[in-house]
């Protein structure tokens, strides 16, 4: 039954949800993209502070659902990161001609998804909440659709999307049919130490191919540089942080609660993705001039190290991964908040690093905050990503897994050079000027940069905040 | 102290006037720094706490981590190596640093922050992240201000340095942990990880994490192929820090924490370390002798002179650390002296090529006289600080190992022929490609090199001054390393202990 509670609980889902119809409506009645967007940052401020107001607590909400400090937590960073992406989206999209009150209303819903999955604790609930989260996703990429590129990208995410999902029911059917259960909770108790069924083994191997490819890990990650190229910025950047973290948090509730990296197999299955992930990624970076390709190939070897933290299979190893995953949100957002800050409506996106060459003396801020950004992403001291690494190193040493350790460090310094790259290209002279740009004109876009800015380096030197925060 | 070096660095960014305001912050903090010298330096000699400053404040705590830094007698020495040096380098880039002078300065001090913090640090995880605040603007200033192919420098040395680095944090992490699962207190502070020393295959494997970002900085010999465009590549001043500075970094990170924690473990590999140390200065010399490029003659030289500061460290006995310790000063010193010697003929001529070059002497017999100075103290004149270095680490080592020394003394004979060439092709030798009419040195440049002349030789007649107030650090160490090992050693610790308070007094 819901109680009371239970909503109270639910209420910034709710609020979203609310807001979803809301936007629909507003647009019904007048079609305006200011209101819209200001309706659109009102939900999700709402729901922000519903969430925090929430007392935090551990306890089952209905049988699907789990409220717990992680859930808030990460709920937390989605939604402050979907008020960030679309103070980004509005003036990208204002100049386009396309109808775009619409995007709203499916920027809602998607994150509406995420939220959902996690503090999903069923089967059910997750496999909803990704739907949720897929179909709005489908069409955001494809939402500027004139652009070929862009309806290409989103049939291509469609395809390959659904087969994912395919291999996850199949490997939750699995599952159900050796446990019984379709709960987490109830997963828990289910298989006894180390025994794994060969048909429990099969089930979680298919998750862990449709998990891969949400997660964009070596060697399911094909669709990323294609889809983060070709859909508008502020789209590639919800990919690239929401919809991956919702799905590692899954991930992590799912096979944190069946125990199964106790399973030898399992766990070494988990580490060649992570390990692969890191090189393939970091190496097929080196060779791209195109920054968002750049961007995610560094996302990918990202998630790579992500699962660091996983594997480690600890308290300690949830939080350095809430930890990371708030660090790598912070930096990705800049990134292509960058990406988006520069947009003009001339020349459009700046998506080739040559695009930026000689910033830094024409506009040496805007480089300065661009180069900070790149630190943390290469995780150099002093910038939100190195805390973020530093903490995982630190939970995978206590867990004694000193090969990915290795291949942490070594990958992490072939990807130095792709973003040492880009800061070259920024500190070359040129006369190239960069006049016309929409960040020039939004104050809110200047503040939310000005934000980041603060975030990367104050998690970098003062992270003891953010690690309470995370219940340390 | 270093909290307010970095006040000072902030301040500095956006002013109009960097320049003096960037002197008189290096000026200022020298001063301080001579003041604590002449203060305190007699009396922490006879004071068991060889400790002269100490400030520990937490920082985070979940991590145990805290903000501690801690001054002693081998942080003093350097420390003012560090502020004069940096003195220096601001004045040399006086004239041939003209675009962006806020970013440079705020670069430079920003470096000179995080090198006197790594001598400071006595948290580890401090000392790795000043470690690392090195790196950034060292490579501003290598790839904004350097030489025609500075960008591949640049590059070549954040990612040699910035994988070592990490290497060193993972045996920081190791360690941290280890601490941890002993004593269930999980820290990083330098005395507490002191008190609990891990030993047999771990403590190697954590080693080597320490020795391959220390041996990677020297550099070392198999580690060594950046140093050449780094130290060639950058603006003089960069040159300076790097080699007069960053370099002693890893030579201190040696004797602070390889040594002392992992004892056992630095004992095992003592011998093949000092013979990469001596095949360094050989391979060295060698190396420089055939450079046309005088920049990187000078860095292939300095290259050579940190064999020695293997070869001492690893030698374990106090004769050789106070080698090193003489070694890191006059060797900062007659490095930063060559390199602003080539940035002053870079400046009048437009060229290091030193084939290009030649019968300087005519026109600028003072600039002659004083690379005269600093290519003797180079190659090891008697009377000179270098020669005092040099002596006292070869003579340590003797005691470790008769024929390694034997091969490390080759090196000084080497090393008069590549100094020698320095003087040889730019001022004496009749000019080859064209005749040079250029202006001698100007108030300015007399005052950079005249203080670094007076420096050099007041250090090798009067080498007391800082053997003595790095003796108590030792001292210091020298104890604890004693008291983490209960077995007896093979070296007589005791007996050299006299021995060189004999010698010192």
């Amino acid at each position: 039954m819901v109680t009371l509670q239970d909503i109270h609980f639910l209420m910034p889902e709710i609020v979203m949800a609310v807001g979803a119809v809301i936007v629909m409506l507003a647009i019904a009645v007048k079609r305006d993209y200011t209101l819209s967007y200001g309706l659109t940052l009102a939900t999700f401020l709402a729901a922000f502070g519903i969430l925090v107001l929430n007392p935090t607590e551990t306890r089952p909400v209905t049988e699907l659902l789990l409220a717990d400090p992680l859930g808030k937590f990460l709920s937390g960073l989605i939604i402050a990161s979907a008020f960030i992406i679309t103070i980004f989206s509005y003036p990208y999209f204002r100049i386009q001609k396309e109808v775009k009150e619409e995007y709203f209303i499916l920027l809602i819903l998607a994150t509406l998804g995420a939220v959902l999955m996690t503090i999903s604790n069923h089967f059910i609930s997750f496999v909803i909440s990704l739907e949720i989260l897929s179909v709005s996703v489908f069409a955001l990429i494809g939402y500027l659709k004139k652009l070929e590129i862009s309806i290409e990208a989103s049939i291509k995410y469609l395809i390959l999307a659904a087969v994912a999902t395919g291999f996850i029911l199949f490997g939750f059917s699995l599952i159900y049919l050796s446990t019984g259960s379709m709960s987490l909770a109830q997963l828990t108790q289910t298989p006894a130490e180390g025994s794994f069924s060969l048909l429990l083994l099969t089930g979680l191997g298919l998750t862990i191919v449709g998990f891969g490819f949400k997660m964009a890990l070596v060697p399911f990650h094909f669709w990323t540089p294609d889809i983060y190229s070709a859909a508008p910025a502020p789209v590639s950047t919800f990919v690239a942080t929401i919809s991956k973290g919702a799905a590692f948090v899954f991930l992590l509730r799912l096979f944190y609660s069946i125990g199964g990296l106790n399973n030898d197999n399992i766990w070494v299955v988990f580490a060649v993705l992570a390990i692969a992930s890191m090189f393939v990624g970091n190496w097929l970076g080196l060779q791209q001039k195109n920054l968002k390709r750049l961007l995610a190939y560094s996302s990918i070897s990202h998630l790579g190290y992500l699962m660091v933290g996983f594997l480690a299979f600890s308290d300690d190893g949830i939080r350095s991964s809430a930890f990371y995953l708030t660090a790598y949100f912070a930096s990705i957002l800049a990134a292509f908040g960058m990406i988006t800050y520069l947009t003009s409506e001339h020349d459009g996106e700046p998506y080739m690093i040559e695009n930026y060459r000689g910033l830094f003396w024409s506009k040496p801020w805007l480089a300065a905050f661009f180069t900070l950004v790149l630190l943390s992403l290469a995780g150099i001291p002093f910038t939100a990503g190195f805390m973020g690494k530093f903490y995982l190193l630190s939970s995978g040493m206590s867990a004694g897994k000193i090969v990915l350790l290795l291949s942490l460090v070594v990958s992490s310094t072939i990807g130095l050079f792709y973003y040492l790259k880009v800061v070259q290209v920024m500190l070359t002279r040129s006369e190239t000027q960069h006049e016309f740009y929409i960040g020039k004109h939004s104050i809110l876009m200047q503040a939310v940069v000005a934000v980041l800015f603060v975030v990367i380096l104050w998690m970098g030197v003062f992270p003891s905040a953010f690690l309470s925060m995370i219940g340390m | 102290m270093g909290g307010g070096l970095l006040a000072w660095l902030s301040a500095s960014f956006s002013q109009s006037a960097p320049r003096w305001i960037a002197l008189l912050a290096l000026i200022a903090d020298f001063l301080i720094v001579s003041n604590i010298w002449v203060n305190q330096g007699g009396v922490s000699l006879s004071a068991q706490n060889a400790w002269i400053e100490d400030v520990n404040y937490s920082w985070i705590p979940q991590f145990g981590m805290n903000f501690h830094l801690a001054m002693d007698g081998i942080s003093l020495v350097m420390l003012s190596l560090t502020f004069f040096l940096g003195i220096l380098s601001v004045l040399v880039s006086w004239k041939s640093i003209q675009k962006n002078l806020g970013f440079f300065h705020f670069n430079i001090l920003w470096l000179l922050a995080g090198i006197s913090g790594v001598f400071l640090a006595m948290d580890m995880m401090l000392f790795y992240f000043f470690w690392e605040i090195m790196l950034v603007p060292m490579y501003f200033v290598m790839v904004i201000w350097g030489h025609e192919n500075s960008k591949y420098a640049g590059w070549k040395f954040f990612l040699f340095t910035q994988i070592s680095g990490l290497m060193m944090l993972l045996s920081i992490l190791g360690l941290y942990y280890y601490h941890g699962s002993q004593t269930g207190e999980y820290t990083f502070d330098y005395f507490k990880l002191l008190s609990n020393l891990p030993n047999g295959s771990t403590a190697f494997w954590l080693m080597c994490g320490f020795l391959a970002a220390f041996l990677v900085k020297l550099p070392a010999l198999p580690f060594h192929s950046w140093l050449p465009d780094a130290y060639a590549e950058s603006p003089s001043a960069g040159s300076i820090i790097i080699a007069g500075l960053m370099s002693k970094t890893a030579a201190y990170g040696l004797i602070r924490f390889v040594v002392p924690l992992f004892p056992e473990a630095a004992q095992s590999i003592a011998i093949p370390a000092i013979l990469i140390g001596a095949l360094a200065i050989l391979y060295g010399a060698k190396l420089s002798y055939a450079q046309r490029n005088l920049k990187r003659l000078i860095a292939f030289s300095s290259f050579s002179h940190m064999g020695f500061i293997l070869v001492g460290v690893f030698s374990f006995n106090m004769l050789a650390f106070q080698g090193v310790m003489m070694q890191m000063v006059a060797h900062g010193l007659s490095i930063a002296g060559l390199f602003i010697i080539s940035e002053f003929i870079f400046e009048r001529t437009g060229t290091l090529d030193m084939n290009e070059m030649g019968g300087f002497w005519k026109n600028m017999p003072n600039m002659g006289g004083f690379t005269l100075v600093f290519v003797m103290a180079s190659l090891g004149l008697p009377g000179l600080a270098n020669f005092v270095s040099e002596f006292l680490t070869l003579a340590g080592a003797w005691q470790y190992d008769v024929l390694l020394a034997v091969l490390a003394t080759l090196g000084l004979i080497v090393s008069v022929t590549y100094s020698l060439r320095i003087l040889q092709k730019i001022f004496h030798q009749s000019p080859s490609v064209k005749e040079w009419t250029l202006p001698d040195f100007n108030a300015r440049e007399w005052l950079v090199m005249g203080s670094l002349t007076v420096a050099i030789i007041w250090l090798g007649l009067f080498p007391q001054s800082v053997i003595g107030t790095a003796q108590s650090a030792f001292d210091k160490m020298e104890l604890i390393q004693m008291e983490s090992q209960d077995q007896p050693q093979e070296i007589g610790m005791n007996e050299i202990l006299i021995e060189t308070n004999e010698l010192s007094n």
